[in-house]
């Protein structure tokens, strides 16, 4: 099978019109998780053991599944219920509530590495204990963890053509489609392929400024 | 009343876990009394000002700022314990700076000034700013008002801290053991700072310290504590030259064997 440039150009714009719902799904999904982990992380900081528990446990059962099986059961099992989400909502909302799961550690890693000297000194000055967290401590708590949650938003990137299985008309889904109908896996695939690399990688270079940025502010 | 103590330990009992680290403490100071608490590590000293500074919440006991109970109010005759608000009035009675100095190093030194009177009192900022300047002419570091924290060396910070502290207006001010992070030759600056401003204002001050010249120049009253309890209670003279229990006969000679 030799590479046909003239039919990648002509399937060119249907895969980066995947690649627009491919970004949208990661950038939307990772507000969610960025949002969503930092909620986790702060419940974690409560001193309510029962609060500790539960979050710790919710965070724990989303880790431990399968995300391919989170995302079959919101789009396939739910509407049994009587909750119907769209196929996109569905990924951007599982992917999100997935990756939540991990920012989560990520924040409570940078949150436990504030030294408690900057609590009592913001409670000193009394400030209220929001004024504090989002003051004083996640100001500190986020530059070191950038990379972390690049790391994070690459990886959530890079699974996003699991949504095509729950018939999101991503990058890969696009791509298989074409396949299906011409028989030439070749050049769709490699594109995805290669889109996604290049993707990861303005992203990484993207993340490496942003951190050297915050270290030269410093 | 118009003469009521500035603080008042009454019953205090405070652990950690199962260690005691303060047993039935009683302590009155008087409005604008300079009081210093010296005593082995781990002995609790430290536990007192952070009680004070609503840091720590004791066992049990009551802990008075001004006549008023800190963590209890009354209501419908009953003692019950004291909302949120209260506890913060409270709290904004008293500053306290820190052995570690505690600056918020993602502020510059003039924002870590402003940032409470601003956010906390409401200030406008420029008279924030305005103040925050002439603390920092104060304690010296004029120039300084745009550096970041981690360009001042260790006495400097201390002296932001206390500018830090003083910027709200405290009615008490409790000094942690401010000088044993710092050379003997900063900290003898940083104490003769605190030593001048403790002339200048009318403020209860507490100090925790290991220095014993600066606790005879600047204490009224000095307390000896060990294992959770006032061991010895008097003026500097009485407690430093001429201490009446073998215990703190003791920790002195240690101490002044020690510098």
């Amino acid at each position: 099978m030799m590479w046909n440039w003239s039919f990648a150009w002509h399937i060119l714009p249907t895969i980066l019109h995947g690649m627009v719902i491919t970004i949208e799904a990661t950038i939307l999904g990772m507000l969610l998780a960025l949002v969503l982990g930092l909620f986790w992380a702060g419940l974690l900081l409560l001193p309510n053991r029962w609060i500790f528990w539960s979050t710790h446990g919710i965070t724990e059962f989303i880790r431990d599944t399968p995300l391919l099986i989170q995302l079959f059961f919101c789009y396939y099992v739910l509407p049994e219920i009587g909750i119907t989400i769209p196929a996109l909502l569905t990924g951007i909302t599982v992917l999100g509530i997935n990756y939540s799961a991990y920012t989560a550690e990520v924040y409570r890693a940078g949150l436990q590495n504030i030294p408690r000297g900057q609590w009592d000194a913001a409670k000193a000055l009394n400030f209220t204990t929001w004024q504090t967290f989002t003051r004083i401590i996640l100001p500190q708590a986020i530059p070191p963890i950038v990379p972390a949650m690049g790391n994070n938003l690459i990886a959530m990137f890079k699974d996003t053509p699991l949504l095509s299985t729950i018939t999101v008309m991503e990058m890969l889904d696009r791509a298989m489609i074409i396949g299906d109908k011409t028989f030439r896996y070749l050049e769709p695939l490699t594109m995805v392929g290669i889109l996604f690399l290049i993707i990861s990688l303005m992203a990484s270079a993207l993340i490496g400024f942003t951190q050297r940025k915050i270290l030269v502010r410093r | 009343m118009n003469h009521k103590a500035s603080i008042e330990f009454a019953n205090i009992h405070k652990s950690y876990q199962r260690t005691v680290v303060l047993e039935n403490l009683n302590l009155t100071v008087a409005p604008g009394e300079h009081v210093v608490i010296i005593g082995p590590s781990g002995s609790g000293k430290s536990t007192i000002l952070r009680l004070l500074m609503t840091l720590e919440k004791p066992d049990s006991g009551e802990i008075l700022i001004e006549g008023e109970s800190v963590w209890h109010t009354t209501r419908d005759g009953r003692n019950v314990d004291a909302s949120p608000a209260h506890i913060r009035r409270m709290r904004g009675k008293v500053g306290m700076v820190f052995q570690h100095f505690n600056l918020f190093p993602h502020l510059r030194v003039l924002q870590n000034i402003t940032e409470a009177p601003i956010r906390v009192m409401g200030m406008p900022r420029s008279q924030a700013v305005r103040r925050a300047t002439d603390l920092l002419d104060r304690v010296g570091l004029a120039d300084k008002a745009e550096a970041w924290p981690a360009e001042l060396s260790g006495g400097q910070k201390q002296r932001v801290a206390i500018a830090r502290a003083l910027a709200l207006q405290p009615r008490i001010m409790l000094f942690d053991e401010i000088t044993s992070a710092l050379d003997p030759e900063i900290a003898g600056q940083v104490l003769q700072l605190v030593l001048d401003l403790a002339k200048q204002t009318e403020m209860t001050m507490l100090f925790v310290t290991h220095q014993m010249r600066f606790a005879r120049q600047i204490a009224d009253r000095v307390l000896f504590f060990d294992r959770g309890r006032i061991i010895e209670n008097g003026t500097p003279e009485q407690v430093l030259d001429h201490p009446q229990q073998p215990r703190t006969r003791e920790f002195l000679n240690n101490v002044f064997q020690a510098s």
